[in-house]
Order: C-alpha cells, then sequence, then structure tokens
C-alpha cells in the first residue's frame, strides 16, 4: 500500500512518463489549498485563479526538477507562493483584498463562522505588507527563516511584522467585539 | 455578544484554524490547468520528453522497488545516473552504452526494422491449445534442430523477468519505430556497427562495464580526450583531469585499447547517429525508453547468444506468435514450454 504522499510521487512519476492524465489527481488534491493561498496573496479572485493554474502548470513543466525526497504538496506550493509574490511585485499591488469575493467558511457554527469572517475582515483591512507576512506564516506555514528568504526581509524585520500583524488583528477583533456587544 | 480582549496568541491560534486557511475554487479550474497541461506536454521537444521520462522511470522504479517512500533520501539514487546531471551531449554519451548495443543489434540482426509487423501481436491467445499448436508448429521444431537457440530458449525460460519483458506484445512494436528506424538509416552507421570487430568489443563485459562508468563517460564526453582517442593519442592529453579519473575506471583502458570503438569514436557516422534527431526524437518517446530500459531486456542484450536469437527468423516467429508470449508469463504454461523443451534437448 502506497502512502499518500507516495500517491503523489507516483503521478509525478506518470507524468513524466507521458501520461498527463495522471497530473488531474494532483490538481484535485491541491488546488483547494493553493487557491485559498494566492487568494490571500494576491487579493483578488481572478488574479488568484491564474496564480492557482500558472503554479500548476510551472510545476508540470519542471517535474523533472521535482526531488521525491520532499513532499510534492511542499514544493508545489512554494511555486505557488512565488507566483503569488511576483504577480504582487509586477503590479505593485496596493489596493486592499476584496473580502466579497472570498467564498464562505466550512461552517461547523454559527460563531465560528461569524469568528472566522471577522479574522478574514481583519486581515483584509492590514496593510499588504502585514499581510503578506501573516499569509505566508499561516496560511503557506512557512517557517521566519522561508518566508525571509521569500521576500527578501531580515528574520528579525519578518518576526516584527508578523508581532505587528496580530496586534493589528487583535485590536480589530476585540474592536469589533465591543462594537458588536 | 460579550466584550472580548484577544491576546497574541489566541490570534495564533485562530490563524492556524483550518476554515481560515481554505477557499473553493472556481469549478472551472481544474479543466483548466489540465487543458493547458496537455498543451505543454505536446510543447516539450522529443529530446525534453525523453530527459522526463528517463527521470520518470527511474522514479517509478524506486517506488516499485519497495523502498516505499523515496523521502528519507538527500537525493537521487537513480542507477545508471551520473549522466542525468549533465546537458544534452553528456545524456548521449552517458547512454551511449546501451544505445550501441541496442543499435548494433539491429543494425546486425535487422531487427526490428521493417518490423515483424502487427498481426502476431494482436489476440493473445492464453490457451493451452494454442501453444500445443505453436508447439506442433515447424517454427518450433526448427527452433529445437538450432543447439545455442537450444541453450539460450533454456536461458531466457529460466528468467522470469525476461520472460516477462519479451510478452509484453508492445515491445517490438515499442522498438521497431520508425524514428529508430531513420536514426539507424545514417549513412555508414551499419558499416561501423555491423562488423565483427565491434560486436566483439561490445560483447566484451570489461568494455561493457567501462562504458557504464560515470568516469568514462565523462572522458567521453570530453571532446579532446575523444578527439585523442579516436586518433591514438591518448598521451596527449594524459593530464586532463577527465582521462585522469576515467584511468581509475575498470575496463577504461579496454575501450581506448579497443580497435573497433575507436574507429567507431572517429566516424562521423557513429556521432551524427547519437546525435541525429530521429535517434534523439526515438530517445524522446517514453515507451522505447521505457522498453530499452527494462533491466532483464538490457542484460539479455549484452549476451551475444540473445542478440542472435533475436536475430533468429524462427525465434522472430516465436516472439510474433500470440500462444507463445502468453506463455511466457503463465505459469502453467511455461511448465509446457520447458518441458517441450527438455524433451526436445533430449531428442535431438
Amino acid at each position: 500500500m502506497l502512502e499518500p504522499d507516495d500517491e503523489d510521487v507516483q503521478c509525478v512519476a506518470r507524468c513524466l512518463r507521458g501520461d498527463t492524465s495522471a497530473f488531474e489527481p494532483l490538481v484535485l488534491k491541491h488546488q483547494r489549498v493553493l487557491f485559498s493561498v494566492a487568494l490571500r496573496l494576491v487579493g483578488n479572485y481572478e488574479d488568484a485563479r491564474d496564480v492557482t493554474q500558472n503554479a500548476f502548470i510551472r510545476a508540470f513543466e519542471r517535474l523533472d526538477t521535482f526531488d521525491p525526497a520532499r513532499k510534492f504538496f511542499s514544493w508545489i506550493y512554494r511555486i505557488a507562493v512565488n507566483e503569488s509574490l511576483n504577480l504582487r511585485r509586477g503590479r505593485r499591488v496596493q489596493e486592499p483584498l476584496e473580502p466579497t469575493l472570498e467564498a464562505p467558511a466550512q461552517r461547523d457554527g454559527v460563531e465560528a463562522a461569524e469568528l472566522s469572517e471577522r479574522v478574514r475582515e481583519a486581515i483584509v483591512a492590514l496593510t499588504p505588507e502585514q499581510r503578506e507576512v501573516v499569509v505566508l506564516k499561516y496560511f503557506a506555514e512557512m517557517s521566519y527563516e522561508e518566508i525571509s528568504d521569500a521576500l527578501g526581509l531580515p528574520e528579525k524585520t519578518v518576526k516584527s511584522r508578523l508581532f505587528t500583524a496580530r496586534q493589528q488583528l487583535g485590536a480589530r477583533l476585540t474592536m469589533h467585539a465591543a462594537n458588536a456587544s | 455578544m460579550t466584550e472580548h480582549e484577544y491576546q497574541d496568541t489566541e490570534i495564533e491560534s485562530l490563524l492556524g484554524k483550518r476554515q481560515m486557511r481554505e477557499v473553493e475554487p472556481p469549478a472551472e479550474l481544474e479543466a483548466a490547468i489540465m487543458k493547458e497541461v496537455v498543451g505543454a506536454e505536446r510543447r516539450f521537444s522529443a529530446w525534453r520528453r525523453w530527459q522526463r521520462a528517463r527521470r520518470g522511470t527511474i522514479l517509478a522504479g524506486q517506488l516499485a522497488a519497495g523502498t516505499n517512500s523515496p523521502r528519507g533520501r538527500t537525493q537521487w539514487e537513480p542507477a545508471r545516473a551520473g549522466l542525468l546531471w549533465g546537458g544534452k551531449g553528456a545524456v548521449l554519451v552517458g547512454i551511449s552504452a546501451l544505445a550501441v548495443v541496442v543499435i548494433a543489434t539491429f543494425a546486425i540482426t535487422g531487427f526490428p526494422p521493417g518490423s515483424r509487423g502487427t498481426e502476431g501481436m494482436i489476440g493473445r491467445s492464453k490457451n493451452a491449445d494454442g501453444l500445443q499448436q505453436f508447439l506442433d508448429s515447424d517454427t518450433w521444431d526448427r527452433l529445437m534442430k538450432n543447439k545455442p537457440m537450444q541453450a539460450e530458449l533454456r536461458t531466457i525460460f529460466s528468467d522470469q523477468r525476461l520472460m516477462s519483458a519479451l510478452a509484453d506484445p508492445e515491445l517490438s512494436a515499442r522498438l521497431a519505430t520508425h524514428d529508430l528506424a531513420s536514426a539507424l538509416a545514417t549513412p555508414g552507421l551499419s558499416t561501423v556497427l555491423g562488423s565483427a570487430d565491434f560486436e566483439a568489443a561490445l560483447a566484451n563485459p570489461q568494455i561493457h562495464t567501462a562504458l557504464g562508468d560515470a568516469r568514462v563517460q565523462a572522458a567521453l564526453r570530453n571532446p579532446n580526450v575523444r578527439s585523442a582517442t579516436a586518433s591514438g593519442t591518448l598521451n596527449s592529453v594524459k593530464s586532463d583531469p577527465d582521462l585522469v579519473a576515467a584511468q581509475r575506471a575498470p575496463g577504461f583502458q579496454a575501450v581506448v585499447n579497443n580497435p573497433a570503438l575507436t574507429k567507431a569514436f572517429a566516424t562521423p557516422a557513429f556521432a551524427t547517429a547519437l546525435g541525429h534527431p530521429a535517434f534523439e526524437a526515438a530517445l524522446g518517446n517514453a515507451e522505447f525508453v521505457a522498453a530499452v530500459e527494462n533491466p532483464a531486456f538490457e542484460a539479455a542484450l549484452a549476451r551475444p547468444a540473445f542478440r542472435n536469437a533475436l536475430g533468429d527468423a524462427n525465434f522472430q516467429a516465436a516472439l510474433a506468435n500470440g500462444s507463445f508470449r502468453a506463455a511466457l508469463t503463465d505459469t502453467t504454461l511455461q511448465s509446457r514450454l520447458r518441458a517441450a523443451l527438455a524433451s526436445a534437448m533430449n531428442q535431438h
């Protein structure tokens, strides 16, 4: 029995040998998370769609450089993040995210859903620089060192930005709770 | 709702929740990606497809080898493969050990250009009646009257992996590509490969081993070394690092001292054939790569007796017979094949 990660590697091997249909399970399995990260990094649904599509295609084209010592997911995750960052840098995106474009969360309770929505709105209100480090840290689950490499910032700046971002998020959520009550 | 002051740790916890992370992608995204992927595959050059197919083959082999997850390894462990890291020339030279064996086999035996046709490959009758008909045929009778063939068949019948390879109805079709036939038609190539000396060189285990050694491959990649080898002036490049390294490889001297090989290296047709776009295209065919990379097939090709068998019209007829091929992978029918062989060996 193959491990789930080995199933990915098996698909990679089949793709490399010319069986493009083997790429489909990889898309189905990973598109949701990649799209979610891209959406939060680039700021709108259409760009996130393009970034996700480009990330998969770029990964397909570079499959022969994939090192099976790594997880396929980690590898393509990094590609998607880089695609997102490149798009942001290229367009110098400064405009805020469009919260209405985001799909609703899986609702496991009205209160939890409301809270998730408020967190999302609070993230949207962050500055692009703060939002970037939050997404990379918590959604892309990158280490400080990895974020530092990806953004070309000193690690201490990354930590400091993250701390400030969390402070901002906390303040906004607290303010929202106060207004609601 | 009650007033609540959010602390830093709570914010961290909220951000880490899964429902915060995932958003449903557009419904048409998957189809759009797959359409682009199919287009990308079509745009790959033959060379690129070959590179990818080779890596895919190695990766599949690692998974199939029961090593389970490739993770835990620090890097690729291709069995034959420093050649993966080089450029196009490196790969061509790197595969030369295999390629020349395959080319030579085809050039010498005439198999498979011209092909055996596909009619015999279709319709894999696995029933015993079909095998019995084959064993009663003139083809089998003629095979059994050929002593070297008897010995080779006994060797083949004792090698399950090779039998499986030969039983593959696609194998000969894979090898009989127009691209390969075109590459083999390179003017002058058959003259080089068809010489008895060249065949003898390939049959030399030392040479075969040396050509598979990364250090030898590196030296042969080096134009100075290759030129000096061809002209017999190896001493003029004796301080070349590639040559110094290659000299430590077992069998290297056998390569550079072999007249047939040095003649081949010096022959433009040989280099032309390996660099022939059609040959390159053949190498870009994943199925071709899979066929020639079958370890059992590759090992068998190194045996002169097997190459001779491939050139034998009756053996070709046997391989074209669906019942015979079916018997190669059916344990019950294998027993009947072995028994028929043993019986014939006792009679003749």
